[in-house]
């Protein structure tokens, strides 16, 4: 007897009413019953379009040229209502407050079963279950706009979770969490497959699919590149590059080395996999304890861009918490700075300190050697800027070219020279030929450029970005860290970046900051800081994967990158 | 708390009462801020009964509900332009007009006592209003809220979306700051300071984002809400079971009754004109 897939699309291409060509092409895919689809994709490939289809909610939400067939066992989805698919497939979006509209978690979990009336004798039996389930039963009363961002995201699964679906779709729903909001969220997806059912999960890490997905698929430009097994998915180089996607460090290395002829068989894709692996390798590697972290050097007077003189901060009521504790630090100019830590250790209060949005309970911030604090609005932004995480909330103007220009309307700046400086930053930027557009037809990573952009004409002494690559694919992340160290060499810009894409700081950074319940934990370089796991451990921040890998293997001072680590690897192995 | 009117969270018993119960209350509270004779004599100094009324209900949010005025300062500071506004009319405008005075009238000449204590009257009165729906919002979950308008008779559908309006509200509140500090990293600060000429250009040009970014959001929502079953009942005839359910309590009862009874004996005081307006002039 042959079993009707859950889920299949039969050469199916769909356009929107405004795209001027396919967002997707000629997709054919057979989700299997009990598997879990990992689906990787650079921005604007159309992956979230391929999970709207997949929920139902193209066509019956969202209109658009559908061609080909999309089969909820075995039965058109043109013929099924959304609520259809809504008793079948459960959908957790990127967007954890788009998903909460109750009030009280307890309430947000029985919501959707208050609507498909169940008894209220089985909704507590449900509820409690559920809760368990996801370990979230001490969230149970809470507020839902009060919990962090991995908790939201939790709920959301659970309150999805808890109509019993037989599919769960996933998009990117660890994007905007910290690592361990991440970690947990993912925890509960585990959970989820050990109860037999079928996830198909978008998701920019790499490396959470490779350890867990049965199958991978790569989409690029509309159409499946790739669909096959993680093991060998990896193996794929031409096809990744091709879409722009980094394989995990780990597996990168491996096959660095197994091209070097150190390793065959199988590769490990993750660190877990990795580590027997590389002893094997190595006989005799034990880990290293971590080496002290070299004393601070002074910087001197001149270079001094930003001081922080033990600074601290506490909430207002009716939740004064202490965020910032005696914080003092000094920034060098034209450094780059990463400022990591979980939600909730006090990093971005600090940023807003340093920034002058938010005034110290005690302390001083000076920039260029005048106090933050007492300066106007218009000579701060010259002094510090501050690019938030979301570029949507700092575009106002028609275009991108008036977008940026506007940033120099408050600053007395005669109209000559403010036209050189604005075509100046955006032909740096390659936003040049995009300034007569409306700023909100940029994609996401232009949006982010172009915030950038409208700061740095500025021409700040220092600039701080917000999870500048949140939400954004490997590629364009990499791209806004290669843009910020241009800015820090072409202006002599101080760059200080909140963080939570370590490779990213310990490739691009020369300094990071770890930070923890309000103070700093850890300073130094990243070689030196990302040495001491332990200590990170505290703040639940883990070091590049090939740095574990090293550490594990009790090399010191860690590699940051693949190249680093396979070059020290390949010397001692032909040593 | 995450801003004004929106839900404090604290479990206080003003906070467990019945929606209807502070609905009432509110209601009677603002009729009576009409019905009162006012002023009232305070040491020789007439004194705005909505005045007094209002920092009961500031005593009542303090003492009962827990939430110290520092909490929503910012209402109190954006109202006192409001009161000082109408008083200042009133001042000058009560009784004649100094622009239509005769030219050897000065325009001081045309102040009057009677017109600062009216105005004064009026703007607390303003003031009680938002006050007591302050108290409201502050100790009233959105959602039972949501519930007594259902159990009132209005379609689930309507009392659910009003709840989450409220839900919602906050997360704009957050969304308009970000927009705001982030004119401000762009040297602008329009939305800074009380200048409302100023104030106004800064909402003009924040209303893009805040406008797109909320559309944004709702549609968001709208598709979650979907997703989660909000139209299965309306579409296939299940009847909605709710999870949980509001219900009078004997405390809630005597204190409508009380509000009620007050409010009764009010109109009938100033129906006979024990309680004559305007009792100090």
């Amino acid at each position: 007897m042959t079993t009707v897939p859950p889920l299949q699309l039969r050469d199916v291409s769909f356009s929107y009413p405004s795209s001027v060509e396919p967002v997707l092409r000629n997709i054919n895919l057979t989700i299997n019953s009990g598997e879990f689809v990992g689906i990787i994709a650079p921005t604007g490939s159309g992956k979230s379009t391929l999970l709207g289809l997949l929920g139902g909610i193209i066509p019956h939400y969202v209109r658009g040229d559908l061609q080909g067939q999309v089969l909820l066992e075995g039965v058109d989805t043109r013929e099924l209502s959304l609520r259809k698919f809504a008793s079948r497939v459960g959908m957790v979006l990127q967007d954890p407050d788009s998903q909460l509209f109750n009030l009280l978690v307890r309430d947000e979990i029985v919501w959707g079963l208050e609507n498909r009336g169940v008894a209220r004798a089985q909704m507590d039996a449900r509820l409690d279950h559920i809760l368990t389930f996801f370990n979230i039963t001490a969230l149970r009363d809470r507020i839902t706009y009060d919990l962090s961002g991995g908790e939201k995201q939790r709920v959301v699964m659970a309150a999805v979770a808890v109509s019993q679906p037989d599919i769960l779709l996933f998009d990117n729903p660890t994007s905007q969490l910290d690592p361990l909001g991440s970690e947990l969220v993912i925890e509960s997806v585990r959970r989820i497959l050990e109860a037999h059912r079928t996830v198909v999960m978008v998701e920019d890490k790499l490396d959470e699919l490779l350890e867990h997905a049965d199958r991978l698929i790569l989409l690029h430009r509309g159409e499946i590149l790739l669909d096959c097994p993680p093991a060998a998915f990896v193996r794929h180089e031409a096809e990744l590059e091709r879409a722009g996607i980094v394989p995990s460090s780990v597996a990168q290395l491996a096959l660095r080395l197994a091209r070097a002829g150190h390793l065959s068989g199988t590769l490990p894709l993750t660190l877990a996999d990795a580590v027997p692996v590389f002893r094997g390798l190595f006989p005799g590697a034990a880990p290293a304890p971590a080496p002290a972290l070299p004393d601070a050097v002074p910087v001197a007077a001149e270079r001094v861009s930003i001081a922080v003189r033990d600074v601290r901060f506490v909430y207002p009521p009716p939740r004064p918490i202490p965020a910032v504790k005696g914080v003092s630090l000094t920034f060098e100019r034209a450094s780059f700075v990463a400022i990591i830590g979980q939600n909730g250790s006090g990093k971005t209060t600090l940023a807003r300190c340093m920034s002058g949005y938010l005034t110290p309970t005690s302390g001083t911030v000076l920039v260029g050697g005048e106090n933050v604090h007492q300066l106007k609005t218009f000579r701060r932004a010259r002094r510090i800027g501050y690019v938030f995480q979301n570029p949507s909330t700092q575009l106002f103007r028609q275009s991108v070219y008036d977008e940026v220009a506007f940033s120099l309307e408050y600053q007395g700046i005669a109209p000559a020279e403010a036209a050189g400086r604005v075509e100046s930053i955006l032909r740096m930027l390659d936003l040049w030929e995009q300034r007569e557009l409306h700023p909100f037809r940029l994609s996401l990573g232009n949006k982010q450029r172009l915030a950038i952009a409208c700061i740095a004409v500025l021409q700040p002494d220092a600039l701080i970005v917000d999870e500048p690559t949140t939400g954004q694919d490997p590629r364009h992340a990499r791209a806004v860290m290669e843009l910020l160290t241009r800015l820090r060499d072409q202006y002599g810009t101080t760059i200080i970046t909140i963080t939570h894409a370590m490779s990213l700081a310990a490739e691009y950074c020369d300094r990071v900051v770890a930070m923890c319940r309000g103070e700093v934990l850890l300073d130094g370089t990243p070689r030196d800081v990302f040495a001491q796991r332990e200590v990170l451990a505290t703040t639940f921040v883990k070091p590049p994967s090939v740095t574990q890998l090293a550490l594990e293997l009790g090399i010191v001072p860690p590699p940051l990158n693949v190249d680093e680590a396979a070059t020290m690897m390949h010397e001692r192995l032909v040593r | 708390m995450s801003g004004i009117y929106s839900y404090s969270g604290y479990e206080t018993w003003l906070h467990r009462l019945d929606p209807r119960t502070k609905l009432v209350f509110t209601l009677s509270y603002l009729v009576l801020a009409f019905l009162l004779p006012s002023p009232v004599v305070i040491g020789g100094v007439p004194v705005p009964t909505p005045l007094i009324m209002c920092v009961i209900i500031i005593a009542l949010i303090w003492g009962v509900a827990r939430i110290s005025p520092a909490e929503y300062a910012i209402f109190l500071i954006y109202l006192a332009p409001i009161i000082l506004g109408i008083a200042f009319a009133h001042t000058f405008f009560l009784n004649t007009c100094p622009c239509f005075a005769p030219a050897d009238v000065a325009v001081l000449g045309a102040a009057s006592m009677n017109g600062l204590v009216r105005g004064f009257e009026i703007g607390f009165r303003i003031a009680a209003m938002g006050m007591c729906f302050l108290l409201f919002s502050f100790t009233t979950e959105p959602f039972t809220w949501g519930l007594s308008m259902y159990r009132a008779g209005l379609p689930y559908k309507g009392a659910f979306m009003f709840a989450f309006g409220m839900r919602f509200y906050p997360l704009l509140q957050e969304e308009y700051t970000t927009i705001r500090e982030a004119l401000q990293a762009r040297g602008c600060d329009l939305l800074n300071g009380m200048n409302p000429v100023r104030l106004a250009r800064g909402m003009s040009i924040s209303a893009i984002p805040l406008g797109l970014g909320a559309l944004n959001r709702s549609q968001n929502i709208a598709l979650s809400m979907e997703l989660r079953g909000f139209s299965f009942p309306e579409e296939t005839g299940v009847e909605r079971v709710l999870y949980r359910d509001i219900q009078l309590r004997p405390l809630d009862w005597l204190l409508i009754i009380t509000w009620l009874g007050l409010l009764v004996t009010a109109i009938v005081l100033r129906i006979t004109g024990v309680f004559a307006p305007n009792a100090f002039f």
